[in-house]
């Protein structure tokens, strides 16, 4: 528990990460120079709406952009390599060995012609030295581990459970006891009584292993029980970050007010829900100036002109939002002890 | 273009309900059809080609006088290599081979068309019939539609014109029957799914009767498919209908078939190689241009049918 | 599996009755029978053509000759051929070794050429690479092939002594001109369909599943990738290998080739009519059978499929 709280060893550090996707007629910016570290032990969410970036940002950290995707960075360092100066055959060894990644649709995430065992012996084979019977007997144990019995790894994808599948998607990105996992929506397309479960599987296994874990959802409860830090990112930026009390209970970002007044409270239940007017930005065609001042009901002059610098609270605890600089500004959602 | 810029956003986003840009929104869905074609420059080459090949084919008359242009022996002038005068040469009765390619086109895009056309409103109607009534109607068209399809289209051509006689008509029927199986296949897979959509069921419920809504409520819905297929299938009906000429099962000689010259420039294969180089060229271009237009009209009639 | 296989087999009974009905009722309707020819070529009376009719089971209705026809037929005899006087079965398969040898020639031919080729184009979509490769498979589909025969033998003849442009006789040499020709069209179809299926599937999420593995990116295409794809390739490849197997009458005719093609059209213009009969359900059986075992080889391939077969209890059309 000593490295969980120490600061100052990341695994992860992204500077000024870019990714731009280049089209016929137009330029789609998907992630806009957005910066984080994740610490040693620690679980890292990203929060925000379908279309924020999230699961670009992931794929970037494996340099899995698809095709007309451009990826631009300060720096990508992972485990002390950096990866966009990797050669193929470090690639290779990096992705799935260091950092695995559980993709966000299990139906469609496993290829249907191969064994489930099969798909998971693989990445085994891949980074470890072992024979094919040792892989396969590592496969049966990895089924087991995330509850599945160890007798179905002669099954293909169509034999099994949404649940059950993403059981074996977590299963491969844990084969080769990855450094970092990167969650994305892992429990999205999930029934809720599963989604508990396999929420529970990855805290347990984490915990276990001593991973590091990047968590990406658009859910802020599940961010509330599985994460450390947080990171709220908005038409390809991140808008706040800190720590899960810092976010959560000093909340600065009017974005971040709004998406938690959009939740239904339970203790007063006939209170209107408040949604977000508006929509996102197109990401063909960002606006100058802040990206949400358009839908923001604190905005000024001042937001519409430039990007917002960011402000920092804490050690930690990080704000883009031009409306700080104004004397007293205050949002209107309440601190909470 | 657009759908690839679709698919792409929907991957990088993640979501599938774009919102469609404003300029798509206010054309209708003939308009967007054209606007994709016209994109597309295989098919506006095809297109153009099949519209300079189906002019000459509707002013040959004019353009050539067929007994002496076209089928008058002139055995002075026999194989004669190409030049000036004669472009593509001239075969062993001295005829002119270009005029006879030219006039050529007659026949060709006759039979692709009125062949297809046989095949099409036969094929159709049955499709539909097969897709609309599910039960014993289904069962009798499909398993006759299997029999037909199980004989070879290239051997059923050849036993029909055998059997009925080598002539343009008989041509046009054998391959027109043998484009049968595919429009029926194709016209019942489409009604089949349009069939079991709600408006329809609404029509039904509303006390329509069932040809009127087959025929003015499931068929139109199931154009797309129909179109393309045919114009691919003019481009195969021209194939095959050389085919049987060059079988010497086609149209019957003097007339200057295609595939016939071809048969004819087979005994000069070796010595004058220009009889069969030109009227197979012919062929090609006329297939190429059919074939390039239906691929495209399949990309713009409907993306998601690209293959 | 076994059952659905047998399933399949009966239900192409019926199916080969009805072709053999509606080729036989053809053949009726053509004017002029085999007596006629003989007719005209030697002169005979009215008595020894009446005497001959009967002798060929040419006379009495379509419908009692067609009787009498299937029921030596199910007997296992298919007829002798009026013209040779041989066995029908006997001649087809005579017929077969050239038949086969082309129509594997041109198919393993195609597919060592359309596999990278519409993978390839596939990977490099867009680019000058694919749209080179489109041109030319369009090219391909839109050749007639008996033309293309014609122009080889042009090019051939003129150049290359060695190269065989006609008959059976010169072993794997006078295969080449006849493959390329029949393998042209295959090749283009089969070029279209990899890059069409390859496509489908490089763009499914279970890719980027086995990238973010750490697999190389041949590996991901080759193994991954490909074998996804097999299935609308290999039911494409199957049927142009079960028509080939039927004879292809045009480049047969084009390279004098000895196959069943040109059996059955000379046969045609004989007018000789258990030959024909005998001859198009033996093919049409040949590629009923072809097609069957393409279906049961998808089982191999997708474990999707094999649970279908399995679990089907009747017929879904």
């Amino acid at each position: 528990m000593e490295e969980r709280k120490s600061l100052h060893d990341p695994v992860l550090e992204v500077e000024d990460l870019g990714v731009q996707f280049i089209l016929e007629n137009e330029t789609i910016n998907a992630v806009n120079d957005i910066s984080f570290k994740l610490r040693k032990g620690h679980t890292l969410g990203f929060v925000g709406e379908t279309g924020a970036g999230k699961t670009t940002t992931a794929l970037a950290l494996l340099r899995l952009v698809p095709h007309p995707g451009k990826v631009e960075s300060k720096k990508i360092e992972v485990c002390g390599h950096e990866v966009t100066a990797m050669t193929s055959s470090q690639l290779e060894k990096y992705r799935g060995n260091d950092v695995a990644m559980i993709f966000q649709d299990p139906m469609t995430s496993l290829n249907p012609v191969f064994t489930v065992g099969q798909q998971i012996a693989d990445s085994i084979m891949l980074h470890q030295n072992v024979t094919s019977a040792e892989a396969k007997a590592r496969a049966e144990q990895m089924l087991e581990l995330v509850g599945i019995s160890a007798n179905r790894a002669g099954e293909y994808p169509h034999q099994f459970s949404g649940g059950m599948k993403q059981r074996v998607v977590i299963a491969i990105a844990l084969a080769c006891n990855p450094e970092v996992l990167i969650a994305d929506e892992p429990t999205t397309a999930l029934d809720v009584t599963i989604q508990a479960q396999v929420l529970n599987l990855m805290k347990k296994l984490r915990d276990d292993r001593r991973m590091s874990m990047i968590m990406i959802t658009h859910s802020l409860g599940i961010v509330a029980d599985i994460c450390d830090e947080v990171a709220v990112m908005y038409a390809g930026r991140i808008v706040e970050t800190g720590t899960l009390v810092e976010v959560f209970n000093h909340t600065k970002h009017p974005y971040t007010e709004g998406l938690f007044n959009s939740l239904p409270n339970i203790l007063n239940r006939s209170a209107k829900l408040k949604p977000i007017p508006g929509l996102m930005p197109d990401p063909s065609n960002l606006p100058v100036g802040c990206s949400f001042a358009p839908r923001c009901k604190y905005a000024g002059p001042d937001c519409t002109c430039a990007q917002p610098k960011a402000h920092w609270f804490s050690d930690t605890h990080m704000v883009a939002c031009a409306a700080y600089q104004r004397e007293g500004f205050a949002i209107d959602r309440p601190e909470k002890k | 273009m657009s759908y690839r810029n679709e698919t792409l956003q929907s991957q990088i986003t993640g979501s599938k309900d774009i919102p469609i840009p404003k300029r798509y929104v206010r054309q209708t869905q003939t308009r967007i059809v054209l606007h994709n074609l016209s994109k597309n420059k295989g098919a506006m080459v095809g297109l153009f080609i099949i519209m300079v090949i189906v002019f000459i084919a509707i002013f040959a008359d004019v353009l050539l006088d067929y007994e002496t242009d076209v089928v008058g022996i002139n055995i002075s002038q026999r194989l004669l290599r190409p030049s000036w005068k004669h472009p593509c040469g001239t075969d062993d009765l001295g005829r002119d081979i270009f005029y006879r390619i030219l006039y050529g086109a007659r026949f060709s895009v006759s039979v692709g068309v009125v062949a297809t056309t046989i095949g099409l409103g036969i094929g159709v109607i049955f499709g539909a019939i097969a897709g609309y009534y599910c039960g014993l109607a289904e069962d009798i068209i499909m398993r006759v539609n299997d029999i037909v399809s199980a004989v070879p289209s290239i051997l059923m051509g050849i036993v029909i014109v055998s059997a009925l006689g080598a002539t343009t008509f008989n041509l046009m029927l054998a391959i027109g029957i043998t484009s049968i199986p595919q429009f029926v296949r194709i016209t019942r897979a489409s009604v089949l799914s349009v069939r079991n959509q709600e408006y329809i069921e609404a029509l039904y419920a509303s006390g329509m009767s069932e040809p009127r809504i087959i025929a003015f409520h499931v068929l139109p819905n199931c154009l797309s498919p129909i179109i393309v297929q045919a114009t691919l299938r003019i481009a195969s009906a021209i194939i095959a209908a050389s085919s049987l000429s060059f079988l010497g099962l086609g149209v019957p000689v003097p007339a200057p078939e295609w595939g016939s010259m071809l048969s004819m420039g087979r005994q000069y294969v070796r010595s004058a190689s220009y009889l069969t180089i030109f009227p197979g060229l012919a062929i090609l271009i006329t297939v190429l241009s059919f074939n390039l237009l239906g691929d495209g009209l399949r990309d713009a009639l409907d993306p998601k049918l690209k293959k | 599996m076994l059952r659905y296989a047998i399933k399949r087999l009966l239900l192409m009974i019926p199916v080969l009755i009805g072709v053999s009905f509606l080729i036989f009722s053809i053949m009726d309707l053509a004017p002029g029978d085999i007596v006629d020819i003989q007719t005209a070529e030697e002169g005979l009376t009215y008595e020894e053509i009446d005497q001959l009719r009967e002798a060929y089971g040419l006379d009495g209705s379509v419908f009692t000759r067609y009787f009498k026809y299937m029921v030596r037929f199910v007997q296992g005899d298919l007829g002798t051929s009026h013209i040779s006087g041989r066995p029908v079965l006997e001649s087809y398969l005579e017929k077969m070794p050239a038949t086969m040898a082309l129509a594997s020639a041109s198919i393993l031919v195609s597919i060592i050429i359309s596999l990278p080729l519409g993978i390839i184009s596939a990977i490099k979509r867009g680019t000058f690479v694919d749209n080179a490769s489109m041109v030319v498979t369009f090219l391909g589909l839109s050749i007639p092939n008996f033309w293309l025969g014609l122009m080889l033998i042009i090019i051939v003849a003129l150049n290359v002594s060695w190269i065989p442009t006609g008959g059976f006789n010169h072993g794997i040499a006078s295969l080449i001109l006849p493959a390329i020709t029949v393998g042209t069209a295959l090749t283009a179809t089969l070029a279209r369909t990899t890059r069409s299926s390859m496509l489908d599937v490089l763009s499914q999420d279970y890719l980027r599943t086995e990238r973010a593995k750490g697999h190389k990116e041949f590996k991901v295409i080759t193994k991954y990738a490909l074998r996804n794809a097999l299935i609308p390739i290999i039911t494409i490849a199957g049927g142009q290998f079960a028509v080939c197997l039927g004879g292809s009458v045009l480049t047969e005719t084009v390279f004098s080739w000895p196959g069943v093609g040109r059996l059955i059209v000379d046969a045609l213009n004989g007018r000789d009519v258990p030959m024909v009969v005998g001859s198009i359900i033996l093919k049409s059986a040949t590629i009923g059978i072809v097609v069957l075992i393409v279906d049961l080889l998808y089982a191999v391939i997708d474990p999707r499929i094999k649970t279908q077969y399995d679990a089907r209890k009747r017929k879904q059309t």
